[in-house]
């Protein structure tokens, strides 16, 4: 044998490593657009130090490579939430109790339940606990959702229909916009309205929910709907925070990804802390009044382009580090499993996805969510873009709103069924 | 009237000048309108005795409506107007009941006008159905001034506290939205806050400044398509006359109601008083009239005062006091919501007597203490394994009962004037329906069933929906009804000679006087 032969390919290979360590070492610009044409090139690429494939999950992969979806990169940039929300958090430390036998809260006032800082990834209850901070929104105490607008959108055909809402929602505890920490009783958690602006045939059409303030989940939330049609109120099943939302694909319960307490949940669990691209930064204007009626009503939106269903190819998709929590939910409810990529430090979902009875693949949502300053002054963090897109169907409704977190003047009794009565014409 | 139709237009003209100033005084102004252009047509599926020909596949109605709606912000002030101009092309049908109408009964409103103006929009007062403003006063109190729709109550299909408003049911198809045949009226409605107590008190005052045309409810008297059988084609305005002024039934007279609305821990509840009119017209008849003992009535009242039209009567709705209380609440045990109303109404009026003459119930008034209850379960039935929908169904089955508290068997008291069953101690209905949404909500099937379980009969109304993109909707229904047998049949012989009145009975009940009207009927709708 011709050692020296051998050597000179030992040689080659380790030169050849090396330079195939350097490409990965390689950090992508900012601007990068990763698409199926390049996933392949740039996924074992680095980009803010992480490589790139590993901050993109199993089926975000699979939408890139199969099925159109392109995601322009930017730098991380840091957000700060509103330090009243951190100081309540820190405040509530030992006072707020988690009673592992119910997966019931205590004592909790505002701010955080628990400091993800303290959430121990191995405790078997770290699931529920980061759930429960969903229940004290970076969104602030009153959240308006102006221009909410359902785009219908067929993944072959594009716009199929629009539907234009209007939706308040008031949180009557963790209130932290420097009046009362906690209005009323105690017995309310919040009060939504939901009012249909436009088309003709829908508008005036109406809800008005309370969601009770119960750890067990146990008391079924009180609706009303206002139909116009024949000019009154309707009481509703209690059992609807799991329907859809009207002829959408996205149900009550998947109102911020993830809207149900834990204790409506079979079950939670954190399976993952990782780095993900997330839109965290989306632009200010998610719904431009003065082009209504053309797809730049929705510049977040990317309309003109087959499928039409995913977020402007303009829009920036950052690295953010997540928690990964799964969600078994209740008999009757139309998931078997819901996955819900978090913010790690505070409590903004994502990403998500969800799981037919049969356990397949359902739905995936893309939310884009912005910081905002508050007429107050409150630094609030807010979702204003979510698409929930059907991939059995090929069909989103992916909504769109001008959101505003703590908007002036408005009180509890602008949020009540009188209200909606009022405003539903 | 005319005096009121000035205060009307005075009404309106000041409110259009005062939203023009706060357009210009006011940098928070939006307009925004709306609307839809809408098609109709009904085609029966039965042949009606009435008519010499056969009905079978004729069109009954063919319709076209648009309607506006314009929504005004103007700061804290906000305007709506809703108009609609309804046409009508005269099928043969129509043809047909006019030829009747002016064969057998002349001179009446279906002759001496344009046929068609029963149903079609003939005046402003027509085409502006809404018009009014909203502000606050306060925090707690909202107002609402102008002609406006104001709905009580819980029921569906019938009428308990609902009764604010009358309704035209001249134009109806039965499943269409009611707020499209309910009779606007001018009202100043006011709604206090009051959530120290978890309600509001919804306090109104019809000032009696509405038109003739906008009272009471229409039950096309005037011999058109949707009098009951057997008098399609005979005009009731020829020998009788609504009559606005009798003390028992003055629509000049102001009326209001007062509701508290409120929740009590999960459950919703108001009580409620209103002040109205009877939503049925009530015959005065002409009791010194020698007409009506033609036509085989002996004995005859007049009620509040001496009729009017001395030939047949006047029709009167009779102010009325209403004492409500509706309830609901969602139960988890059976995951469904159930809903309560009940409406107590002493000294209702109902006609009576003269049940074997050709004018059954003219005998008079007699008024009864009564008490309409309803009660009602609602319940989303997930479907979507089995049929394939796409969120679950809302399914209603309601019971609605109207009491004669006082009942007494020989009063001989009648549902309506003309039909001569002896009206029951209980009248109660059965009503169920079930809303299915396919293809996120662009296909929504529907069934709705209703019977009479104390005089037999019923309908059924299958549907479709179809909503294709923003701007067009498609609606086909066919209206089916059932009867026990006992219809009013037209009288022997023929036009002229045959008694417009009908062959006497005393047996025929609500759902029998539309025991000939199976139809089909579509709806095409471009909104905007």
């Amino acid at each position: 044998m011709n050692i020296g032969y051998l050597k000179k390919i030992s040689q080659a290979a380790v030169l050849c490593w090396a330079v195939v360590g350097a490409v990965q070492a390689a950090e992508l610009p900012a601007g990068t657009v990763i698409s199926k044409a390049n996933f392949d090139a740039v996924k074992d690429a680095q980009f803010e130090g992480k490589r790139v494939g590993d901050m993109i999950p199993e089926r975000l992969e699979w939408m890139i490579k199969e099925r159109g979806l392109t995601m322009k990169i930017r730098h991380s940039e840091k957000i700060d939430v509103d330090p009243k929300y951190i100081e309540a958090t820190q405040q509530g430390k030992g006072k707020v109790k988690f009673d592992p036998a119910t997966r019931q809260v205590s004592g909790w006032t505002s701010g955080m339940f628990f400091d993800p800082q303290d959430i121990d990834p191995n405790d078997p209850h770290a699931g529920d606990k980061l759930i429960w901070n969903l229940r004290s929104p970076t969104y602030g105490a009153t959240m308006d959702l102006r221009d909410l607008s359902f785009v219908f959108i067929d993944g072959e055909d594009g716009v199929e229909r629009i539907q234009r809402w209007w939706s308040r929602r008031y949180y009557m505890e963790g209130r932290l916009d420097g009046g009362p920490v906690q209005e009323g009783d105690g017995d309310i958690m919040q009060k939504t309205i939901l009012v249909a602006q436009s088309p003709q045939d829908i508008k005036g059409l109406g809800t008005f929910s309370i969601r009770y303030n119960d750890p067990s989940a146990a008391k079924p939330d009180d609706t009303w709907a206002y139909l116009k049609s024949v000019r009154r109120a309707r009481r509703l099943t209690g059992s609807a925070w799991m329907d859809p939302i009207g002829g959408t694909v996205q149900l009550y319960d998947d109102w911020d990804i993830w809207d149900a307490v834990p204790t409506k949940y079979q079950s939670t669990k954190l399976v993952d802390t990782r780095w993900v691209f997330a839109i965290a930064h989306s632009p200010e204007l998610s719904v431009d009044k003065s082009k209504e009626g053309t797809n730049a009503e929705f510049p977040s939106v990317g309309l003109d382009d087959k499928p039409f269903y995913y977020p402007a190819k303009h829009i920036e998709w950052e690295p953010r580090e997540v928690y990964v929590i799964e969600g078994t939910p209740p008999e009757g409810h139309p998931y078997s499993k819901k996955v819900v990529y978090m913010e790690k430090d505070w409590p903004r979902p994502y990403l998500g996805e969800a799981y037919d009875q049969n356990g397949k693949f359902w739905k995936f949502f893309i939310f884009q969510n912005r910081p905002e300053v508050a007429d107050d002054g409150y630094k609030a963090v807010i979702p204003v873009i979510g698409h929930v897109i059907d991939y059995k169907a090929n069909f989103s409704t992916t909504w769109s709103a001008n959101m505003k977190s703590n908007p002036a003047g408005v009180k509890e009794n602008n949020v009540s069924l009188k209200q909606l009565l009022k405003i539903a014409r | 009237m005319k005096k009121n139709q000035k205060k009307t237009s005075s009404l309106l003209v000041s409110a259009g000048l005062l939203l023009g100033s706060l357009a210009h005084a006011d940098d928070d102004y939006s307009v925004n309108f709306s609307g839809y252009v809408r098609a109709q047509t009904s085609i029966f599926l039965e042949d009606q005795e009435e008519t010499a020909g056969n009905d079978k596949w004729d069109v009954g109605m063919a319709r076209t409506s648009l309607q506006l709606e314009m929504d005004a912000q103007a700061g804290d002030v906000f305007w709506k107007a809703v108009g609609r101009l309804d046409k009508e092309y005269q099928t043969s049908y129509l043809d047909d009941l006019e030829q009747l109408t002016q064969t057998q009964t002349p001179g009446g409103f279906a002759t001496t006008q344009d046929y068609l103006d029963q149903y079609q929009t003939d005046s402003l007062g027509d085409f502006l159905r809404e018009f009014y403003v909203d502000f606050s006063l306060n925090d707690r109190v909202d107002v609402r001034l102008g002609k406006q729709q104001l709905v009580w109550g819980e029921s569906d299909f019938f009428q308990a506290l609902d009764v604010v408003h009358g309704f035209d049911y001249r134009k109806r198809l039965f499943f269409e939205n009611n707020e499209d045949w309910r009779k606007p009226l001018i009202l100043a409605n006011f709604n206090v806050d009051v959530p120290e107590l978890d309600g509001n008190l919804n306090f109104y005052v019809r000032p009696g400044w509405d038109r003739a045309e906008d009272m009471g409810s229409n039950f096309n008297i005037e011999g058109g398509r949707w009098i009951p059988h057997p008098y399609r084609g005979v005009d009731f305005t020829a020998f009788t006359d609504y009559n606005e002024d009798n003390p028992n039934g003055d629509w000049d007279d102001p009326t209001f109601g007062l509701r508290w609305n409120g929740t009590a821990g999960s459950i919703g509840y108001s009580f409620a008083y209103l002040k109205t009119f009877n939503p049925q017209p009530i015959i005065n008849p002409a009791a010194n009239s020698a007409v009506p003992g033609a036509f085989g009535v002996t004995s005859m009242q007049s009620y509040g005062e001496l009729a009017k039209n001395q030939v047949l009567g006047d029709w009167v709705f009779p102010e009325i006091d209403v004492f409500g209380f509706t309830a609901n609440t969602y139960s988890q045990s059976i995951d469904s919501t159930l809903s309560a109303e009940f409406a107590f109404i002493p000294d209702k009026p109902y006609n009576y007597g003269a049940l074997q003459s050709s004018l059954p119930g003219w005998a008079g008034v007699k008024e009864k203490d009564t008490l309409v209850t309803m009660v009602r379960l609602d319940k989303e039935l997930d479907l979507s394994s089995w049929l394939g929908t796409n969120r679950p169904s809302l399914t209603s089955i309601q019971l609605f009962d109207t009491w004669i508290v006082d009942y007494d068997e020989n009063d001989e008291i009648v549902e309506f004037a003309s039909f001569g069953a002896k009206k029951k101690e209980h009248t109660t209905y059965l009503t169920f329906f079930t809303l299915l949404n396919f293809n996120r909500d662009t296909i929504n099937p529907s069934l709705v069933l209703g019977t009479d379980l104390s005089n037999g009969g019923g309908f059924a109304i299958p549907a479709v929906e179809m909503v294709f993109g923003d701007n067009w909707r498609f609606k086909g229904e066919a209206n089916l009804w059932w009867t026990d047998g006992d219809q009013k049949h037209v009288a022997a012989g023929s036009v002229p000679g045959r008694n417009p009145l009908g062959a006497l009975e005393n047996s025929a009940s609500f759902f029998d006087w539309f025991g000939d009207d199976n139809q089909l009927t579509f709806t095409l709708t471009r909104q905007f």
